[in-house]
């Protein structure tokens, strides 16, 4: 009986682990670039732009897909958000646009984020 | 509870091969269906929002070549459905200094094709969005 559930088990959480997919990626806008520790403090602006100047140097993409009818939301995605501006060496992140659809009878839950990581000139 | 052992153990991979598997985009013209759009643009223009849009799809990058990308939108499991599994080609090909020819196609693989989509017109749209605005 144990060897049952434990199969059973097995078999359930490998397909809950495998209702979501994520991918996050960013592009560089601007020839060369000094990355930064995944970890940096990036500042996030949701709306508006910093007061300071900047330059535009790269553009984040973070897209998840979730099944069982969870849904994703704008705090879920932000870590991965970061650690790209971060990797891509912006000190903030503006522009950012939010697109959330649900397919196959509102099962599955697309969320994708495209944002813009941004330079403080000196 | 051997025969239900041995059940699983053979059922596990052979759903992992099924999901793995992924059919291969054919360039719209003739009998196969995609679309086809002239842009404007340098032909690196328009490849970079190929694989933009492509992303904001869902689509991991498999082949980024100088006159074709494919991607592949990674499967989820869910109860009713087992979406992803669709590849999408864009194939390019410079007609001018600034006008570039593309083509789109989605190919759906055979395990849970009912839960697939054509996401060719949305492919299109973003590349053109994506375009537009950079006028």
């Amino acid at each position: 009986m144990f060897h049952i559930c434990y199969s059973l088990a097995t078999i359930l959480t490998a397909i809950f682990l495998s209702s979501c997919s994520s991918q996050s990626r960013y592009t560089m806008l601007v020839p060369t670039h000094l990355s930064k520790p995944s970890n940096c403090d990036v500042e996030v602006f949701r709306t508006g732009q910093p007061t300071k100047q900047f330059v535009r140097i790269s553009r984040i993409d973070v897209h998840i897909e979730r099944t069982y009818f969870i849904r994703t939301n704008f705090d879920d995605v932000l870590p991965k958000l970061k650690k790209e501006a971060c990797e891509s060496g912006a000190d903030a992140i503006i522009e950012i646009q939010e697109l959330s659809t649900n397919i196959n009878l509102d099962e599955t839950n697309i969320f994708h984020i495209t944002a813009i990581g941004i330079k403080y000139q000196q | 509870m051997k025969i239900v052992l041995t059940a699983g153990t053979l059922l596990l991979p052979c759903i992992a091969i099924l999901a793995g598997c992924s059919a291969t985009p054919v360039k719209p013209g003739g009998s196969y269906q995609g679309e086809f759009r002239e842009f404007p643009k340098s032909v690196d223009v328009v490849r970079q929002a190929a694989v933009d849009a492509l992303a904001v799809k869902g689509f991991e990058i498999t082949k980024s070549e100088s006159f074709y990308v494919e991607g592949y939108r990674p499967r989820t499991w869910g109860f009713f459905c087992t979406p992803g599994g669709e590849t999408s080609g864009i194939w390019l090909e410079q007609a001018g200094p600034s006008l570039t020819k593309a083509w789109i196609s989605t190919a759906i693989s055979s395990f849970g094709r009912l839960c697939q989509k054509d996401w060719t017109a949305a492919i299109v749209t973003e590349m053109e969005n994506t375009l537009n605005s950079q006028k």
